[in-house]
């Protein structure tokens, strides 16, 4: 199982070595953005990872509350910091493409701020698993997630109503949309690469959470016979 | 800030935030395994 | 008992505690009243202006007055562990909640309607677009923060660091309702534009909210 990991982060650092050269010089240069188009490889992958994180997120928070195991839990931690993550990266590199194109770093538009929503609910997450105590952090995250998940749409929608200013989705928008062929390639060489790096730290990020219970757990064993320390 | 330099700036922010996030995961790996490692010296 | 039983009985109790004592919408009045004095020093607003901030301002100030009260929500039945009583009781875990939730609705609604004239002197307010439609939007948008945040206190209780943590979670999670009611508010005041997407907004974010909040009180009330 070790071996198998650890050949599987060999193959995801290659995949991104070959992933950014793709998307470096290989990729053609955007006739109106120029070379700055460029971050586009790197952003919307890691959007899309924190996505399927947040994601994954959801589903191990009804599933602990379904099942109450501590492994759902520790997916639904891992894979919400994870998440986290790959949401910082969505909301730092957005604004540094958006300078020299907008010539601006935000704009409060529906999909720049629903992501800045995303990003403060599920900070709010991780600070509420960090400030609870013992074996109530469980529910009341599992919780909170839900409220989370759920409330995205609705987030998505009121903001929609109220101003809208990003470039409508290259992929699968209306006629006008769709990426050269060349561009295509490079950008899912990036999304297969991101989703591995995702996966990857996600199972780095469970690996500790529950060594992180299996510590806990020996504590109170000990403090229950009498504090042998 | 012009193209290539954004452009420069985003991969290598991109890059710090997670190897740094990886760094921050090993060195909460560190401090847990070595209390685990006090925890059974000492119980 | 029933769940309508339980739900009376215990708001009964808590609207009676909150009579004697007016803490809660006491504190509320003074908190509600101090930030409106301080948005008027920050902004100070002409006439014209004020119509197109008040929206803003009001739900501002009533949001940070709300929290004050949701905190004190389960303090008390924390302290004398009636939870624990409540746990092992036959009693329906929902019906504890809905009738928290009615009790808070009903000391924000108390607060909206002390401190409306308030706005009113301070800011000059007049109202272009019907005023029916700002009572609609009041109650609709305060139900939304009193059901999550009854929920929401309900799990900040159990954290350390109790009181700083229901703003923390509630805040994010309220964005769209705080939205909703401030830009219905605005159109209204303003007249310039039709608060109904907002209306039905907030009335979604309400069915929805309440739902998963009665789905997910039993679980959280149980959590050990």
């Amino acid at each position: 199982m070790k071996n198998l990991f650890i050949a599987f982060v060999v193959f995801t650092l290659a995949l991104l070595a070959f992933s950014t050269y793709q998307a470096l010089f290989v990729a053609p240069t955007e006739q109106t953005m120029g070379e700055v188009q460029r971050i586009f490889y790197y952003h919307v992958p890691s959007a899309w990872t924190a996505g399927v994180c947040f994601f994954v997120n959801f589903l191990a928070s009804v599933a602990y509350l379904w099942k109450r195991n501590l492994a759902s839990d520790g997916v639904a931690a891992a894979s919400a910091e994870v998440g986290v993550t790959f949401c910082t990266i969505v909301l730092i590199t957005g604004p540094i493409w958006a300078r020299p194109v907008w010539g601006i770093w935000w704009t409060w538009d529906a999909r720049l701020t629903t992501t800045l929503v995303l990003w403060l609910i599920y900070v709010s997450y991780l600070v509420l698993r960090r400030f609870s105590a013992g074996g109530q952090t469980q529910v009341l995250a599992a919780a909170l997630a839900i409220f989370g998940f759920v409330d995205v749409p609705i987030v998505y929608m009121s903001i929609r109503w109220f101003r809208t200013q990003h470039p409508s989705p290259v992929m699968g928008g209306g006629e006008n949309s769709g990426l050269d062929p060349a561009m295509l390639h490079a950008f899912f060489w990036n999304l297969a690469a991101f989703t591995c790096v995702g996966i990857v730290l996600m199972v780095v990020r469970y690996r500790l959470q529950m060594l992180e219970e299996k510590v806990e757990a020996t504590h109170a064993a000990a403090a229950l016979q009498g504090g042998s320390r | 800030m012009t193209g290539p330099v954004a452009l420069k700036t985003a991969y290598i922010v991109t890059w710090v935030i997670l190897l740094g996030y990886l760094g921050s995961l090993l060195r909460r790996f560190r401090r847990v395994r070595e209390e685990m490692k006090d925890f059974k010296r000492g119980g | 008992m029933t769940t309508i039983g339980v739900t009376r009985t215990t708001l009964l109790k808590d609207l009676r505690m909150e009579w004697r004592s007016k803490d809660a919408i006491n504190s509320m009045l003074f908190f509600a009243l101090l930030v409106v004095v301080i948005f008027s020093f920050a902004f100070n607003p002409t006439a014209e202006e004020s119509r197109r901030i008040a929206g803003g301002l009001i739900w501002v100030a009533f949001l940070f007055a709300a929290v004050v009260a949701l905190n004190q929500t389960w303090a008390r039945e924390l302290r004398n562990q009636v939870l624990d009583a409540y746990r092992v009781s036959p009693a329906p875990p929902n019906a504890l909640f809905l009738a928290k939730a009615i009790g808070n609705f009903f000391f924000v609604v108390v607060l909206e309607a002390l401190m409306a004239p308030l706005f009113v002197v301070f800011y000059d307010l007049r109202s272009v677009g019907p005023v029916w439609q700002l009572i609609v939007v009041a109650l609709l948008g305060t139900w939304a923060l009193v059901v999550n945040g009854t929920f929401f206190a309900a799990l900040s209780i159990r954290t350390r660091s109790r009181e700083i943590m229901l703003p923390l979670i509630l805040f994010p999670i309220s964005i769209p309702a705080l939205l909703a009611m401030v830009d219905a508010t605005t159109s209204i005041l303003t007249g310039e534009a039709s608060p109904d997407f907002w209306i039905k907004m907030l009335a979604v974010y309400d069915v929805v909210f309440t739902a998963v909040c009665l789905l997910l009180f039993e679980s959280v009330l149980n959590a050990e």
